[in-house]
């Protein structure tokens, strides 16, 4: 018979539940959010008992042999023992500051008191008591500062305290990263294509300056598109960029609107195609609305990059709890 | 004797191959729709592990996962025709890699004996 036990108390699991469903069920007090195996946010630990292969798909080496697995995939044949993640899976951070980027994204700045290797463009799970969401990482501005993009989502759980509420000084835990949307060194010359909608700006820009520091000379496209032009954000900077490097093409784009030099309209998958004829060779890298993200990687690829050399960050929305047959 | 997988050039000609077959795949509107999916790096790794297979390299893929994993696509209506353009795909992904033509005829033998579990027969 299957099922999971959790600090000390056992919840037998229907057929095909996940460990998550039945814990959330049962009125244990697990963070969660995507639901799909991405967040990062119900990840627990298991001490005893066969883990399915499912649980821990995209966790790595070290994270799978210390028995982490992600509750909402976990669906156990067995009995099952998990625990929450310790102080070791987790690093404690603290905020530095909080700046408007535009009237609904805000650059919020974080101070690692643990050591943690990272790169721009990861994502992190931030925790603050059982509230968890995930932000990409948009510059790590030396090691143990960093720096996220994040959304005010009206109504949300984590993203109006982070927004308005923050002080520095604020505690936060942060576990990660994920993910393999960030640049890396070795063909200094290979054209890279980055495209992204909403805060899918910040792995971008994380990719954009760690390029340009690492010295890369080959073009590089940066498309950042909005539904209208108060979703884009750091255009300033970006243009400025542009002008102070003459590989990097900075193409801000709404999906409506009245056009202008300055701002091209369509959708983003459109305004790509008016400027990038091939993309045979490129690195790729796409962020933002799912469903765009999964567009955008079946264009780029049929354009002609590798479909080994697209990488992607979908932004998953939090889901409510899956309807149970 | 070294496998074709071995001769094609291991796993970066396979990353090779993948992406000529995996195009060729997705451009032909009759099968297209038995290969989308929201995860396309996922796909990607499927048609990988489906090719390295072909090819003799190393794999694990058992008649049964073969089944297992393409159950659902039999009950959307996979069959004959469908399998049949797959493997003309393959034929002409090698073609244009240059692999000679009795190591196509190995490729394609291997491919040919998953029909049964693939189509769940």
């Amino acid at each position: 018979m299957p099922s999971v036990t959790y600090l000390g108390r056992t919840h037998t699991l229907r057929e095909g539940q996940t460990i998550l469903d039945a814990l959330l069920d049962a009125g244990e007090d697990i963070p969660h959010a995507c639901r799909a195996g991405a967040c990062g946010a119900c990840l627990v630990r298991a001490t005893d008992g066969p883990i399915p292969a499912a649980a821990q798909a995209g966790l790595s080496e070290s994270w799978r042999a210390r028995g982490l697995l992600y509750a909402c995939q976990c669906r156990p044949l067995d009995a099952l023992s998990v625990a929450p993640l310790g102080e070791g899976e987790r690093v404690i951070a603290h905020i530095t500051g909080a700046t408007p980027l535009s009237s609904t994204v805000t650059r919020v700045e974080l101070r690692l008191r643990d050591a943690l290797e990272l790169r721009a463009g990861q994502y992190l799970t931030l925790r603050r008591g059982s509230v968890a969401r995930s932000y990409s990482v948009a510059r790590v501005v030396e090691p143990g500062s960093l720096e996220l993009h994040v959304r005010r989502v009206e109504g949300g759980a984590l993203s109006p305290y982070l927004c308005d509420e923050a002080r520095p000084g604020d505690e936060v835990s942060l576990q990660g990263p994920f993910g393999d949307c960030f640049y890396v060194r070795g063909r200094p010359t290979q054209p890279l294509l980055l495209a992204g909608t909403g805060t899918g700006l910040a792995p971008l820009w994380g990719v954009v300056h760690d390029a340009l520091d690492a010295g890369h000379a080959g073009p590089i496209h940066l498309f950042h598109a909005a539904r209208a032009p108060d979703g884009l954000y750091l255009i300033d900077e970006l243009r400025a960029l542009a002008a102070r490097h003459e590989n990097v093409r900075y193409r801000p784009s709404v999906l409506a609107g009245p056009r202008s030099p300055e701002l091209e309209v369509g959708p983003l998958g459109e305004v790509l195609a008016r400027h990038v004829a091939s993309t045979a060779g490129m690195r790729a890298y796409v962020c933002g609305d799912p469903e765009l993200v999964a567009a955008l990687k079946k264009q780029i690829f049929l354009g002609g990059a590798s479909a080994f050399e697209i990488f992607a960050d979908a932004f998953l929305p939090s889901a409510p709890a899956a309807a149970t047959a | 004797m070294a496998t074709i997988y071995e001769q094609l050039g291991g796993d970066a000609a396979v990353n090779a191959a993948v992406d000529i077959f995996y195009r060729k795949v997705l451009a032909d509107a009759h099968i297209s729709k038995f290969f989308e999916s929201t995860d396309m790096q996922r796909q990607a790794a499927k048609q990988k592990a489906f090719l390295t297979m072909v090819f003799g390299g190393p794999a694990a893929y058992t008649g049964k996962d073969m089944r297992a994993a393409h159950a659902p696509l039999v009950a959307r209506g996979l069959d004959d025709s469908h399998f049949d353009a797959v493997m003309g795909h393959l034929g002409a992904t090698l073609q244009e890699l240059n692999v000679p033509a009795e190591l196509i005829a190995q490729c394609a033998a291997i491919a040919e004996s998953t029909r049964k579990d693939v189509l769940g027969r």
